[in-house]
Parts: structure tokens; C-alpha cells; sequence
């Protein structure tokens, strides 16, 4: 059997300009994505992150094919292979009801299968079970206009888990959502990730959803700025909010305390871990 | 405007919704057709009859068919003064000018007026037992030969789908943008003709750019899904045959059949 590459997306010297924009999108990027990992994406507005994973699938094609290469699941990503690359890349995308394609959930969930030529008969047993692993099976026959946002979602996720991707790509898919809409396409999404071994890509602007990943990718202006494990970058508050962005709660206390002259060690790095060594620092005094 | 009952789906399980829709595109086009060979009272009245039997089937209240009608009953009456006015013919029973009341007139103006009930009455049947999307999906079916023209209909079967399911979720918008704009002091009710149509530029322009928008993002989301065009497609949903289907052809056959001996010829 072929040894597989540790990584499943490998992006090298990938630079990328709309046509009729002056300045790159993405500038000269080099990114490495490990098989089964969980990816965050941070940046501000217009840094380039959803430009990011439209050239994961070939949406948008970089410049300068010669100098640049992306490769995903050892696929060099070219005009031959984009539709076998699409096969192992599932993305859900920010508005929910612009990525409705179906008339009613089974339809859409079916769309991919369709699109992959996938025999009827088998699509009878696939979107079933696709619906009910998002919890949606009492809404089989429901249409759009009858769901809540996040429904909608959780359709989209079970429209790409149907086709089986090695990839999902979450680009900013709960930001349209309230609070226990994301959590539970989150605790969705985690489940997934288990089961079937995925490769997850989340962009965000959410910092509770950034710290469940393994790696942060910070974008600025197109140029990756840093990379490193969520406790890594997250401690580099002033640097952060250079960038405009924003740092979760317990890091941004620990900053504070820090710069007070308590020293807060590095394995606290959650609200509930930072209350307890709080505790138990003042039961010391 | 969730008076207008066209293209209005009422959710029902009565031997009419489990019919095929392709079968029941294809009834109400007939009946359409066959409603012209009614040419006696005998003949109207058996139409009348089995129009009557298939709106009971549905099992849905009659008022729901009374908005059905509601909306065109003034082209219905307009129609059948005018057979009614400019008809001569039989014993005349009044005249003035250009005028006449007839005998000729007055059965026509009746005629007329049950015909166009009759056919507005079927097509609600239809509609109203119908999902939009079943009803293209029939289309589709229907489309099928052209596809030997080189017409690509598989094409035209997924804008009509996907037409379909914008259709609420364009509303919805438009009843967000109207009120967003009322908010702002914008006003669709009031003042003559010119000031109204003016007062619609806030609603539609945002609407335009919206939908092409959604176009835009909607594309972009089914490429990403793998969508390359209709060769090579599977489907998911698919039309069967059932045996209400073979009743409602039994149930035309009688129908033609009455109203070939009942005519006169």
C-alpha cells in the first residue's frame, strides 16, 4: 500500500489576485495541513481566509500556475483533477439559505450524490442516514422556507457527509447562527470528525471555536502572519490585537494577571482551569 | 398577498394527492380541451357533475375553491354580459340600439360563465394538491421528446426547481425589505399612480441585487457540491404510475365517452 503523506493539504508559494483588484487576495502563502487535524483560520475582515479555501477545491484558480502548488490528499490540484479533488472536499458556507439547492432536505442532501451519479438506490439508503446522524430526520420532506437557520446547517453538513469527504471546510458556517445553533453543529461536526477520521478547516471569527482546534492560522492582508497550537498563539495577546483580533476571555485574564505580577502557568488555558487555579492560588496565601 | 391562491399548495391525504402528478398535468390540460365539446344542457350538466365529484374528492373545505374563483369572477361576468348583450339569435326579448337580449344570449351567456367556472375549478384542483415541485417535475416529464430537438431540458428541469424554491424565500425578503424601508419613512399605499410606481424603486433595486447575489453564492455552492452540468446526473426523486392514476383515466374515458352520446350534433 502507498504511504500516505502526513499531510492532506499542502499549499506551496500560492498567491492569488481577483481580476480588477490591485492588491493580492493571498500573498506567497505555504501552509500545511496534517490528515485528521482541526484547522482554525483567524483574520480580520478582507485578510484573505475565504479566498483560502476556494483555491483548496479549485473554485478560484492561483496565479502563476507554474511557481505555485496545491496539493490535497496527494492530489496536485490542476484542471484534470479538480473534480477529484471537489470528491474529497466538503464545504459548508456562511448563509444558510444560499446554499439550499434542493426543494425539500432529502433533495438537497441528495444533490451531491446526484452530481456523482450515485444509483437511486443507493442514494435511498445514503440520505437517510446522512440526515438523521445531523438529528433531522423528523424534517425529511420539509421545505427551506420552513426551517430555522440553523436546521439549515445542519442539512448542509449532512448534504456533504453524505458524499463522504476526506474534508470539511466550515467557512464561517455558524456565524449566521445564535449561540446553541453553533454549539450544536459544532458538537456535530466533533462527533463526524471522530467517526470517519476527517480533516476539518474551520474559519471563523468565533474564538470559543477556534480554541477546539488543534492548529490557529493567523491571516493578515493575505500573508500568513503565525501558526501554532491555540495555546501558542493565544498567549501573544498584544500581538493579536494588533491584528484586530480578538482573544478568548481566560487568556486575556491571564495577560492581566501576568503584567500584575502573577504568573499563571501554561497549562491553564480555559475559563474552568483558570477559576480553579485561581482558587487554589488564594487557598495558598 | 397570501390571498392569492395560485400556485398555493394545501397539505391533504385524499385519493387526489396520491395520484401522479404528471397524470394530473396531463387531466387538467384535457379536461381544458374537453370542455369544448359540451354544446347542450345535458352535456354541461354531466361536466358540471364530474367536476363537482373530483373537487369532493380532494376533501378540502369548499371555500378554499370560493378564493380560488374569487379573484377572476370579474372577467368571468364580464365575459357573460357581453354573450349575453350581443348575442341574436332565437326569440328576442329586449332590444335598444346595439343591444339584445335573446334567447340565444341568455344560454350562451350561461354556457360561458359555467365553462370558465369549470376550468378555473379543475386547475385549482390541481394546484391546490399539488407540490410546486412535483408540478415540475411533471413539466420536465412532459418536456421529455424535445430533449430530441437538442433542447436541454434537464437544464430548464433544474431553474424551474430551483425557481420554485427561491419563490418563498424571496418573498420573505421583500416583505424585510419593504418594512426596513418603512421604517425609514419610505410609503407603498398612499398617493397617485407615478408617486407609487416611484415608491417601488426602494423595494426593487435591493431586491435585483439581492437575487443576483444569491445567484452568485448559490452557483458557487453547488459547484462546490460537485455539480458539472446535467451529464452524467443521477436523480433522487422519480414519478411512479399508481393505480389512482388508472382510475382517474378510467374516469375521463367515461366522461368523453357521456359527452360524445350526449351531444348534438
Amino acid at each position: 500500500m502507498k504511504i500516505l503523506n502526513k499531510n492532506i493539504i499542502e499549499f506551496k508559494n500560492v498567491t492569488f489576485t481577483y481580476p480588477e483588484a490591485t492588491k493580492s487576495a493571498v500573498k506567497n502563502i505555504n501552509l500545511n495541513i496534517e490528515r485528521g487535524s482541526w484547522t482554525t483560520i483567524l483574520g480580520r475582515n478582507g485578510s484573505g481566509k475565504s479566498t483560502v479555501t476556494r483555491l483548496i477545491n479549485g473554485l478560484l484558480i492561483p496565479d502563476d500556475q507554474e511557481k505555485s502548488k496545491i496539493i490535497v490528499d496527494d492530489i496536485p490540484l490542476n484542471e484534470k483533477n479538480v473534480w477529484k479533488i471537489r470528491d474529497r472536499v466538503g464545504i459548508v458556507f456562511q448563509n444558510p439559505d444560499n446554499q439550499f439547492v434542493g426543494a425539500t432536505v432529502a433533495d438537497d442532501v441528495a444533490f451531491g450524490l446526484e452530481n456523482r451519479g450515485i444509483p437511486r438506490d443507493e442514494m435511498l439508503k445514503i440520505v437517510p442516514e446522512a440526515i438523521k446522524s445531523v438529528g433531522m430526520s423528523d424534517y425529511i420532506n420539509s421545505e427551506p422556507s420552513n426551517l430555522s437557520g440553523g436546521q439549515k446547517q445542519r442539512v448542509a453538513i449532512a448534504g456533504v457527509l453524505a458524499v463522504h469527504p476526506k474534508i470539511i471546510i466550515l467557512d464561517e458556517s455558524t456565524s449566521m447562527l445564535d449561540p446553541e445553533g453553533r454549539q450544536n453543529i459544532l458538537n456535530i461536526i466533533l462527533k463526524m470528525k471522530k467517526r470517519d477520521n476527517l480533516t476539518i478547516l474551520s474559519i471563523t471569527h468565533d474564538i470559543d471555536e477556534a480554541q477546539l482546534a488543534d492548529q490557529v492560522i493567523i491571516l493578515n492582508d493575505g500573508i500568513k502572519v503565525d501558526q501554532g497550537t491555540p495555546n501558542e498563539i493565544f498567549n501573544k495577546v498584544d500581538q493579536l490585537k494588533e491584528l484586530g483580533l480578538d482573544v478568548p476571555f481566560a487568556f486575556k485574564l491571564k495577560h492581566k494577571l501576568s503584567k500584575a505580577g502573577i504568573s499563571v502557568p501554561d497549562y491553564v488555558n480555559s475559563e474552568e482551569k483558570l477559576v480553579k487555579f485561581l482558587c487554589q492560588l488564594n487557598s495558598n496565601m | 398577498m397570501s390571498k392569492i391562491l395560485i400556485g398555493r399548495y394545501i397539505p391533504g391525504d385524499s385519493l387526489i394527492y396520491k395520484m401522479d402528478p404528471r397524470g394530473k398535468l396531463l387531466a387538467t390540460i384535457f379536461f381544458i380541451l374537453i370542455i369544448f365539446l359540451a354544446n347542450n344542457w345535458i352535456t354541461y350538466g354531466i361536466l358540471i357533475i364530474f367536476s363537482l365529484v373530483a373537487v369532493y374528492a380532494t376533501k378540502l373545505r369548499p371555500k378554499v375553491f370560493w378564493d380560488g374563483i374569487k379573484p377572476l369572477i370579474w372577467l368571468i361576468f364580464f365575459t357573460s354580459l357581453l354573450q349575453l348583450f350581443f348575442t341574436s339569435g332565437g326569440t328576442t326579448y329586449w332590444k335598444w340600439s346595439i343591444f339584445t337580449i335573446s334567447s340565444y344570449g341568455i344560454t350562451n351567456a350561461i354556457y360561458i360563465f359555467i365553462r370558465f367556472t369549470l376550468i378555473i375549478l379543475i386547475s385549482t384542483v390541481m394546484t391546490l394538491t399539488t407540490m410546486p415541485l412535483e408540478i415540475a417535475n411533471a413539466m420536465e416529464w412532459l418536456l421529455t421528446p424535445l430533449k430530441y430537438l437538442k433542447v436541454p431540458v434537464d437544464k430548464i428541469a433544474l431553474v424551474m426547481s430551483i425557481a420554485l424554491r427561491f419563490v418563498p424565500t424571496l418573498f420573505d425578503e421583500t416583505v424585510k425589505i419593504m418594512n426596513a424601508q418603512r421604517s425609514r419613512g419610505a410609503d407603498f399605499n398612499d398617493g397617485g399612480l407615478i408617486k407609487r410606481a416611484k415608491a417601488i424603486a426602494p423595494l426593487l433595486v435591493p431586491l435585483f441585487i439581492e437575487s443576483l447575489e444569491t445567484a452568485v453564492e448559490l452557483s458557487t455552492a453547488m459547484e462546490a457540491r460537485g455539480y458539472r452540468g446535467s451529464e452524467g446526473r443521477s436523480r433522487y426523486r422519480i414519478l411512479r404510475w399508481s393505480k389512482y392514476d388508472l382510475i382517474c383515466l378510467v374516469y375521463f374515458v367515461i366522461l368523453v365517452g357521456l359527452l360524445l352520446i350526449f351531444r348534438t350534433r
